[in-house]
């Protein structure tokens, strides 16, 4: 079996680009993706976030990039796992690399900085038929914006530490957590579902979320390997429930 | 050629266990709601399980999509294949009141829906099968038109829909190619996994 290139080792870089991961998609069904090859944009006309919610970055001052996984050896049901691992690594580059405190995972793809957005994860997937041929892990990450519309309740890499940041060093730094954190996937991927959890916000405490209109408190016990999230005795899937912070 | 013909043949071949699977699911629903609630029983008249059975079989042999019947204040519905629920039988609140208590073993063995849904009935057509639980989506986003119409020519590799769970999107691509003579599910509804979404004339 021939190694895998290492993730970032292939970069495709874009000035503008509509959305990294429509074009690493594009590459994906054309046939022409290889596995690690990155997308990475200075700006996003068209930047996919949460429901699609067009993700807002300043040109040149956030770190924009779609990352191209071959992951036709591994299991569909393993999917959210991998969504855990991109968390994870996000969170140790706040945490580790930039020092920052009170970094936390919200369920289920969006890391904060207390009750800031700062970074969010979102995650195409190529299935023929019933193999899982391709991942496209998009990640989006603010470094130097430092002015946000209120409403978004967003931070970046220089509002939290005060000073402004090298981009490429984020970069290369990223990608160094996010090669660790592959290789865990790809070699023991169940401990990832507990390192998720740890880093989970509210995790083993009262939280509060929303359910059909009506707010509830439970005690948070944490996501399953299929990314179900446990309060109290029930579990729930994204889109039944929004958490408050 | 040959290998075309081995796939489809697979593929037939996998359908049927899974929809006995069903039928037996929802022939024993029924018979575990009645044994829970039949001591609130007044009603004489109702259908027992060999009854349900053999309308059953009727309504699989026959070709009809839905059957009514009432007896008394006992209701029964059976409708088969052309919903993209996969429940055969979908009793009314007055069936779990009324029916006497009916030996599940014996509901398990009856004889399940062979022939009943549409792709069995037309068994040169290929189901393609939803690879998760999630939920449907027949376009990119809401403004963007359907990835794949009824009468629509596919390749293998086309995009058929998105299926999302939990924030992750999947986009499915056909294995075969061929025309989509049918959708069965509903944009944005829930699906389950292995639940049949387009059925493909090769």
């Amino acid at each position: 079996m021939t190694l895998k290139p290492a993730i970032g080792s292939n970069v495709i870089e874009f000035e503008q680009v509509d959305s990294t991961n429509d074009y690493a998609m594009q590459l994906a069904n054309e046939g022409n993706a290889e596995h690690g090859t990155t997308i990475i944009a200075q700006f996003q006309t068209k930047g996919k976030g949460q429901q699609g919610r067009i993700w807002q970055a300043n040109k040149e001052k956030n770190l924009l990039l779609s990352v191209i996984l071959d992951t036709s050896q591994k299991d569909i049901q393993s999917q959210f796992i991998l969504n855990a691992a991109f968390c994870s690594a996000l969170a140790h580059l706040l945490m580790e690399d930039y020092e920052i405190g009170d970094v936390s995972i919200k369920w289920p793809n969006d890391l904060y900085v207390r009750k800031k957005k700062v970074a969010g994860i979102l995650i195409e997937n190529v299935i023929r038929g019933q193999q899982w041929q391709y991942s496209i892990v998009g990640i989006g990450l603010n470094v130097n914006q430092i002015n946000f519309p209120p409403e978004m309740m967003a931070s970046s890499i220089k509002n939290e530490m005060g000073n402004e940041i090298d981009i490429s060093n984020v970069r290369k730094k990223l990608f160094i957590q996010i090669n660790k954190a592959y290789k865990q996937y790809v070699s023991n991927e169940l401990d990832l579902i507990a390192e998720y959890n740890s880093l989970l916000h509210g995790y083993n405490s009262k939280i509060s979320f929303i359910k059909e209109g009506k707010t509830y408190t439970g005690q948070l016990h944490g996501a399953q390997q299929n990314g179900l999230l446990c309060i109290d005795d029930e579990q729930y899937r994204h889109g039944e429930i929004k958490l408050l912070l | 050629m040959a290998k075309k013909a081995s796939k489809k043949k697979a593929v037939a071949r996998k359908k049927a266990p899974a929809k006995k699977a069903v039928a037996k699911k929802a022939v024993k629903k029924v018979a575990s709601k009645k044994a829970t609630v039949v001591s609130r029983s007044k009603q004489p008249e109702n259908f027992n399980i060999d009854e349900i059975t053999n309308l059953l079989n009727a309504v699989n042999t026959s070709g009809v999509n839905e059957l009514k019947l009432e007896k008394g204040s006992f209701k029964i519905t059976i409708r088969q294949g052309v919903t993209t629920a996969p429940a055969v039988v979908q009793a009314s609140p007055i069936v779990q009141a009324a029916a006497p208590p009916a030996p599940a073993p014996a509901a398990a063995s009856a004889p399940a829906a062979p022939a009943a849904s549409p792709e069995a009935a037309a068994d040169n057509l290929i189901t393609v099968k939803s690879p998760m639980i999630g939920t449907f989506y027949r376009s990119s986003s809401p403004d963007k038109p359907p990835f794949m119409s009824v009468g629509d020519t596919i390749k293998e590799g086309d995009v058929l829909c998105i299926v999302e769970a939990m924030k992750l999107f999947n986009e499915i691509e056909s294995e075969v190619s061929g025309t989509i003579v049918k959708v069965l599910v509903d944009d944005a509804s829930p699906v389950e996994y292995d639940q049949p979404l387009f059925l493909v004339e090769p």
